[in-house]
């Protein structure tokens, strides 16, 4: 406020720094006590034009403000950009999501995982065996002969 | 720019956190046994994707093979009870109390049918098999299948 109120100026020097403006001739610190002049509400109307220059490089100068339409923009682009990277892994991605770890060492050889995944099938199968071997045992005559043979021990 | 940038990051960002929860195996239990025990000494994980094996096209095919290890049939076990919980419990062989064998049909999800193998096997070498399966079609076939082949 104290900066603000240091440049504040009469309109005589006011039309003198103008002129020294048009000229080329001002310095910094006049350019900017002009700018703060220029920057007053109630000004004389003959003072448009200048603030009209002025006022567009102070437009320049401002943060630009949050914009929704532009956001929807920036944010459809991100969107189209995400669905191309997704789209891109997806398709590449049916081989790369085939591996296996084989003592905790990753392969990606897809015989070597297609060979592991069939072990582990025939692996899995080997419990039928049981189910068999039970049923075997209960249809084996000898079992049955080698109980009755046991009763018949007790006569 | 930077804002391009940033909205990128937060849409890969949650894209990628939503990718785990498309699978159809992360609501099961064995999921865990598979992230437990996959990558350690004297086990075999295999994962096959839209892949062709056994004249069979699976969509995914996980399987897991441990050696010497009691704790892991056991810990593969309680899973296993969990996700046999809505499932069709096709073929199970229990050997001294404990289920040493156990195929589950689960319900089929996202169109996608479901089946967990389990058998653990004491001789010739104590071995765990654990395998997962996702298929397009009925998974009564895979298991036929499966079973078929020696």
């Amino acid at each position: 406020m104290k900066n603000i109120k240091a440049h504040k100026i009469t309109t005589a020097e006011a039309d003198r720094l103008i002129e020294l403006y048009y000229e080329g001739l001002s310095t910094v610190e006049e350019e900017n006590k002009l700018r703060n002049f220029l920057s007053s509400e109630k000004l004389p109307s003959k003072y448009e034009p200048e603030k009209a220059i002025f006022g567009f490089f102070e437009k320049k100068k401002q943060k630009p403000s949050f914009s929704l339409k532009r956001s929807i923009q920036w944010i459809s682009v991100a969107a189209v950009v995400a669905i191309g990277f997704f789209s891109i892994q997806f398709w590449t991605s049916e081989n790369i999501n085939s591996y296996a770890y084989i003592d905790g060492i990753k392969t990606t050889d897809l015989t070597l995982i297609k060979r592991q995944a069939i072990a582990s099938i025939t692996e899995l199968n080997s419990s039928g065996d049981i189910v068999k071997e039970t049923f075997q045992q209960l249809n084996d005559k000898d079992i049955i002969q080698q109980q009755l043979d046991l009763f018949s021990s007790f006569e | 720019m930077n804002r391009a940038i940033k909205y990128l990051g937060f849409i890969l960002f949650f894209s990628h956190l939503l990718i785990p929860t498309v699978s159809a195996q992360s609501d099961l239990e064995i999921r865990k046994a598979f992230d437990q025990y996959g990558e350690k000494k004297g086990v075999v994980m295999v994962e096959l994707t839209n892949e062709l094996l056994a004249g069979y096209d699976f969509i995914l095919f996980k399987s897991l093979t441990i050696k010497d290890d009691p704790s892991a049939a056991n810990f593969i076990r309680k899973c296993l009870a969990q996700d046999e919980i809505g499932a069709k419990k096709v073929k199970q062989v229990v050997k001294n109390g404990k289920p040493t064998s156990i195929y589950l049909q689960l319900p089929a999800k996202s169109n996608k049918f479901r089946l967990i193998l389990f058998n653990e096997m004491e001789q010739p070498e104590s071995k765990i098999t654990l395998i997962y399966i996702e298929s397009k079609t009925d998974s009564e076939d895979v298991l036929k299948l499966i079973l078929k082949k020696k």
